[in-house]
């Protein structure tokens, strides 16, 4: 008959080992690239073409790009950022519809350069299949802001939430 | 004892290695990044420069009403009608005209009221006196928006009769 403190030893060796497996399991599963979430469609390009006078220039929004994602290990949410040098104009970006059950879309986040992470999309349960969510950018100028083009890169990242 | 001992020396060695993977994990779970994707998002705006008037007829009319006896030349005035404007360009201007070549009664017109935004400093409008030519209406309205009302001030000498002038079109542009 095994002495107890062999079978103690044997079954802190077993549980070492088991929870070494799930933490490199969970490192896998965060590490980017694996389960992608990734950015479809056509880069947005808005082009301002109409005002009315006396008000500011006519809002364009575009629906062309999506993000596509899926649940992960834990409850997850997609975060937005922007870098565009010397921005001039208004740029917002909103979800569009999410299946229920899929995620919350946050309100409208205005895109400003060197901004931080902040919610795009959040409560994404663990595990939730391949989902894709259109991105409605909304640019709105003003007289004030002149003419000229912006470039953003816009970043989207899922975290645990 | 011997079992004790070694089940504390077990837990003892467990902890050791559990706790500091527990804690690293615990402090790395809430930051971690899962995937990340960018793209580029382009915004252009091009000169913007636009400009309307309010709907309807000025219609002026020297009759009597309002006119000082001794008094010439006799003027009457409308503030009838509105102007809107925006332009992103910092040279933005209004000019104005008529379309009647052949005057008998002078027609002068001015931006009054202006509500300029962000502001309406900078903003010139002068008296201007209608031609066939374009005269300038409003000056210092670039990266601007606003309203302002139109005064239009109908002047006649007593020397140039009675009659009607008729201007069927008095256009506004605005340049950029």
């Amino acid at each position: 008959m095994r002495p107890i403190s062999s079978i103690l030893e044997q079954f802190q060796r077993k549980s070492l080992l088991a929870l070494l497996l799930i933490c490199f399991g969970l490192m896998i599963t965060s590490v980017p690239g694996v389960h992608a979430q990734t950015l479809t469609g056509t880069a947005p390009t808005i082009n301002i073409a109409t005002a009315v006078a006396g008000s500011e220039p006519t809002p364009v929004t575009n629906t062309g790009s999506n993000v596509k994602y899926s649940g992960k290990t834990f409850l997850s949410k997609i975060t937005v950022k922007t870098v565009c040098a010397n921005q001039k104009f208004d740029l917002s970006v909103v979800a569009g519809s999410i299946t229920a059950g899929r995620g919350t879309a946050a309100a409208a986040v205005v895109l400003l350069n060197g901004m931080l992470d902040t919610d795009f999309i959040v409560s994404i349960p663990a595990n939730v299949g391949s989902t894709t969510v259109s991105l409605r950018y909304t640019a709105a100028p003003q007289f004030s802001d002149g003419t000229g083009t912006d470039t953003h890169t816009v970043t989207y990242t899922q975290v645990a939430n | 004892m011997h079992i004790f001992a070694n089940l504390r020396n077990s837990l003892r060695c467990q902890s050791v290695v559990l706790l500091p993977i527990s804690l690293i994990f615990l402090l790395l779970m809430p930051s971690c990044l899962f995937a990340q994707a960018s793209h580029a998002a382009k915004v252009t705006v091009p000169n913007l420069a636009v400009v309307s008037v309010s709907s309807g007829v000025v219609s002026l009319a020297i009759n009597g009403t309002g006119v000082v006896a001794g008094v010439d030349p006799m003027t009457v005035t409308s503030q009838a009608t509105t102007l809107s404007w925006g332009a992103n360009t910092s040279t933005a201007k209004i000019a104005v005209k008529t379309s009647l070549a052949l005057q008998k009664y002078t027609l002068t017109v001015q931006a009054i009221n202006i509500n300029g935004v962000p502001t309406s400093t900078g903003i010139s409008a002068p008296v201007v006196t209608l031609t066939t030519t374009s005269q300038d209406f409003m000056t210092g309205i670039g990266l601007k928006r606003g309203t302002c009302t139109l005064l239009y001030t109908g002047i006649a000498p007593a020397s140039k009769g009675t009659g009607t002038d008729t201007h069927t079109t008095i256009t506004f542009t605005i340049t950029n």
